[in-house]
């Protein structure tokens, strides 16, 4: 530590970004004796709608040292392999968006050419069939990945459905056991320094006045520090997300057993989360306002249940978009604060994931060196725009015609990059390998084939890979076969678990 | 029709024209190829960079081949003399400065450590540098080699003509006499020296800088760096190799008008002297390094590139697609990872926008930040501000370097770099190494005290020293890997 050194953080805002901040910060600082507060009020609700994530929560939690088994009981999680997508491209097709690859590269050449040149010669299968996680999870399959890495049972990857308050609950405690000070209160004024503009303190209606170095603004949508007093400007997003408005309600359980993925099913203005915790299912609904009435989305979201609501549904309005600038001068803004996108690849807790990520990296001193916050916030920039264009390609390409918002969904224009990624897919298949998750999955379920197949294929004659891609696909039939079901499986995690103490 | 083409025709007969040629043969085999062994310039010597092994092995060729038919010769480090305003030389190497902490990565604990010991170097904790320095071989026989590599242009290019006699490729040893577009802007054929027409799918411009294909019949413009990069001359000279030691590594000598870079190989040496024509000119006569070339080749060069290296039916490769002054990444080196691209991204008959797009942003891309790389040798000496030569403070910095380096200086940290052929850390390795130390280092260097760090750091150069004395002598070395 020198004297340019942070020496006091305050975080404002205690839901899940609050408490995930709260809790890497000071696992981070636990060596150097770094001030920590966090201010919340109990009077203010959270959103924690984010209650399906993917891989990256388990690095994470590893991170901060959380044992998976006692993570699961305590914020009722289930496993995740994949997210299903019904009615989505047109009616009637149902794809998954797997963790983990597609078959397997053979000779540089990766496996979705394989599948086009079979399907160009009259195969049939849908892709899903050469994924182990999409067919683990169709088959309500699971267990952890095998670590022999010549196994088919370590082709995959997983992520967690789970209670997101009790998420945030939980990190609550294991911060403040590790000194990380909390204060009820809510926040009445922010008092700026006159020459520079930075944020000297914040004052709270109980009157206290908190000073420190670096203010992280956690305060979702409304963006207390970073909104209001840095003016830092939102970049509308809504014309390409059109989704304004989703309704959550919870549900029993179904009598089914317990499906390893999420559903996201296409409503004729928005679409369906179906989320299978271990006590309840979380439903919601996300629709557009300028197509759907509440009424109309309260209807469509209560017929579709798996089984009682337990809940009155709660509604919640939003804008696609993202601040300008997520970190301006000695104010950090991660989550909600930050930027939205709607939840239909599971992205906001690793948005808030990548926000703390990238704040260790380029934890700044005082000086607040601009080339340091420019760089965080170009990398952030990057990391929304990539997952908003992945999502904005799930409405663009559509065949749908039974429904107004499809059609103008299909019709409209969207950011060049991605037109120009989705003609390249089209013209070639050609996937660039900085893109967002399995996004040969995703094009094809979508309904975007490529016309053609990588031609170095040729050289194997159709016979050959029709054997290659049957031999794949029975394995993976095989292998699922031998796994057993997700619910069995989180059963005997749970019975082992000793739910003691939290570190 | 939206059919792969499988007909190419490559026009360049030098080096990076062969390479091509047996590259694609060997990748694809079902398709045709010809070359037309038209003559380019080539220069002397280049040296690849430790990866390159890949791609010499997708076309079966090792290291081996290299070292035993192009008088190849090993370089475990790039040695910088004169960059430095302590005096102080500085090896580059590849390899080690990866000696982190518990969390605290070497380049933030030793930065934290220079702050009280301004006398610390870099490449003190580098084995490579460290035996190239006394001229021992890191390596050992019964492993494969990781090191950069540097051969005889003309003996590689002979390696792989005789290697193309066995691939079925079409080499038709004409010149180039004209160029033909059809309406659509695409090259409809070539007229060979003999006034004999020859047509293909799909061209590969590998002419040189003038560009025959893309530049001088399609009119793809050249984007010069010249303000970055403003050398335009270099002269160069071979001279026996007489030492009965050979030198494991290559080296760059700043002058008052330029600067000097040579690789040794096996049985010669190779000197390229790159230099500002008016600054040279001024001291003729009285200066030895002039004199020393004078009775050196003359070769001008156009630091780069081409606006778009894929335009229609053509790929330009090689000093037709990209020229920068040498410092690393050798031309051959471009050109193979260009084709590698080049494969992924293949074209058909019917051509797209999109496809020949993205391809060319990419290269774009990786092209940037090799220039950028370069850039920042001439950055260097001016944040020392030890030159008195007005010449290299009118030097201008490209915006991306510019950006790079801010961060780079008032943090420590690395730009992630879109480019696939430059790590982070390579970036932080020559930066400290050719003197640019950031103003402070990272919160996380602070966990321990400069006690830890000290112990740390004679620890592991106890170590280095240790493994050194075990390092055969190199020339004894390459003998028996020859052999």
């Amino acid at each position: 530590m020198n004297q340019h050194s942070i020496k006091k953080i305050v975080i404002v805002g205690g839901g899940t970004a609050g408490w995930m901040t709260a809790a890497a910060l000071a696992k981070k600082f636990l060596p150097i004796n770094m001030d920590i507060v966090l201010v919340e009020s109990e009077a203010i609700g959270t959103v924690g709608v984010g209650e399906s994530t993917i891989p990256h929560i388990r690095g994470f939690n590893e991170y901060l040292g959380i044992d998976e088994s006692f993570f699961i009981a305590e914020t009722k999680a289930t496993f995740k392999l994949g997210i299903a997508f019904k009615h989505w491209g047109q009616l009637g097709n149902d794809y998954i968006h797997p963790f983990g690859p597609l078959g397997h590269d053979i000779n540089g050449v990766e496996f979705h050419h394989y599948w086009l040149r079979m399907q160009q010669e009259g195969s049939k299968y849908p892709l899903d069939n050469y994924s182990m996680a999409a067919m683990a999870a169709r088959a309500g399959k699971f267990q952890h990945p095998s670590t022999d890495s010549m196994s088919l049972l370590s082709n995959y990857n997983y992520a967690f459905h789970f209670d997101a308050a009790l998420y945030a609950k939980y990190l609550r405690r294991y911060a403040e056991a590790i000194n990380v000070k909390r204060i009820e209160g809510i926040v009445a004024a922010t008092n700026l320094n006159s020459d520079n503009g930075f944020i000297e303190s914040i004052r709270l209606d109980s009157g206290i006045t908190l000073g420190g170095d670096l203010f992280i603004d956690c305060t979702g949508f409304k963006g207390i520090l970073i909104d209001k007093v840095l003016n830092a400007k939102f970049e509308d997003w809504s014309h390409w997300l059109r989704c304004d408005k989703a309704i959550a309600v919870p549900c029993a359980l179904s009598e089914e057993k317990l499906t390893p993925y999420t559903q996201a099913t296409a409503q004729q203005a928005g679409w369906q989360w179906r989320i299978p915790l271990q006590h309840r299912t979380g439903n919601g609904h996300v629709y557009a306002s300028d197509y759907l009435s509440d009424d109309e989305a309260a209807a469509i979201l209560l017929k579709n249940l798996d089984g009682e609501p337990l809940a009155e549904p709660k509604f919640f309005t939003f804008k696609a978009g993202q601040r300008k600038q997520n970190w301006e001068k000695n104010c950090v803004a991660i989550g909600l604060s930050g930027g939205f996108l709607e939840p239909l690849e599971s992205t906001s807790i690793y948005l808030i994931q990548v926000g703390i990520q990238k704040l260790l990296d380029f934890f700044p001193d005082k000086n607040f060196a601009k080339a340091n916050s420019a760089e965080f916030n170009r990398q952030l920039d990057e990391e929304y725009v990539r997952i908003r264009d992945f999502i904005i390609m799930h409405y663009k390409e559509n065949a749908r015609e039974d429904s107004p918002f499809w059609m103008d969904c299909k019709n409209m224009s969207v950011p060049d990059a991605l037109a120009q990624r989705q003609k390249l897919f089209k013209s070639t298949g050609y996937v660039d390998h900085q893109q967002y998750g399995v996004y040969a999955a995703v094009c094809i379920g979508q309904g975007l084939i490529p016309d053609v197949y990588d031609f170095k294929i040729n050289a194997f004659s159709h016979h050959k890979i029709a054997a290659y891609l049957e031999k794949i696909h029975g394995n993976i039939n095989a292998a699922v076969a031998s796994m057993p079901f997700a619910q069995d499986y989180i059963n005997r995690i749970l019975a082992n678990t000793n739910q003691g103490k939290p570190l | 029709m939206n059919i792969p083409v499988k007909k190419i025709l490559i026009v360049g007969g030098g080096l990076i024209g062969w390479w091509a040629a047996v590259f694609l043969k060997k990748s694809v085999p079902n398709i045709h190829i010809s070359i037309l062994n038209s003559q380019v310039e080539d220069t002397y010597a280049e040296t690849l960079e430790p990866n390159f092994a890949n791609y010499l092995q997708l076309i079966g060729l090792t290291e081996q081949h290299i070292i035993k038919y192009t008088d190849g010769n090993f370089a475990f480090a790039q040695a910088y003399f004169g960059w430095l305003r302590t005096g102080n030389n500085y090896f580059h190497s590849a390899d080690g400065l990866s000696f982190d902490y518990d969390a605290v990565e070497f380049n933030q604990w030793i930065l934290k450590l220079r702050k009280n010991d301004p006398s610390i170097k870099i490449d003190d904790y580098s084995v490579s540098a460290v035996a190239a320095r006394l001229g021992k071989s890191p390596l050992r026989l019964n492993k494969k080699p990781i090191a950069a590599l540097s051969f005889d242009l003309g003996l590689l290019k002979k390696l792989l003509m005789s290697y193309a006699l066995d691939l079925a490729i079409d080499v038709i040893n004409k010149e180039l006499l004209a160029v033909e577009l059809d309406s659509a802007g695409d090259i409809d054929f070539i007229v060979a020296s003999d006034a004999s027409i020859l047509t293909s799918d799909f061209y590969i411009d590998a002419s040189g800088y003038t560009g025959d294909l893309i530049a001088k019949a399609m009119g793809v413009a050249y984007e010069s760096w010249s303000a970055y990069l403003p050398f335009h001359k270099k002269k160069i000279s071979v001279v026996p190799q007489q030492d009965s030691r050979l030198i494991p590594f290559t080296s760059l000598q700043l002058t008052q008008q330029g600067w000097l870079k040579s690789i040794p190989l096996k049985n010669k040496i190779v000197c390229e002297y790159i230099y500002d024509d008016a600054l040279l000119g001024a001291e003729n006569g009285k200066n030895a390094i002039a004199d020393f070339f004078v009775n050196g080749q003359d070769v001008n060069f156009y630091p780069g590139q081409r606006q778009k290296i894929w335009h229609k039916n053509c790929l330009a490769m090689g000093a037709a697609a990209i020229t920068a002054d040498g410092f690393s990444h050798s031309p051959l080196y471009l050109a193979a990872v260009t084709l590698k691209q080049f494969m992924a991204y293949w074209p058909s008959h019917q051509q797209f926008d999109a496809v020949e797009n993205e391809f060319n942003r990419l290269m774009r891309t990786e092209y940037e930040s090799i220039r950028d790389l370069h850039c920042l040798h001439y950055a260097v000496i001016n944040m020392q501000a030890f030159s008195t030569n007005t010449f290299w403070r009118e030097i201008k910095l490209p915006e991306s370097l510019q950006y790079r380096l801010d961060l780079f200086m008032e943090t420590g940290r690395a730009l992630p770099d879109e480019s696939t052929l430059l790590h982070p850390s390579q970036w932080i390795h020559l930066a400290l190494g050719l003197g640019c130390w950031p103003r402070k280092y990272d919160y996380i260097a602070s966990h321990h005290s400069d006690d830890i760090y000290v112990q740390y750091s004679q620890s592991i150069k106890a170590s280095i020293q240790a493994s050194i004395e075990n390092l055969p002598d190199y020339t004894d070395y390459l003998k028996s890997y020859i052999s």
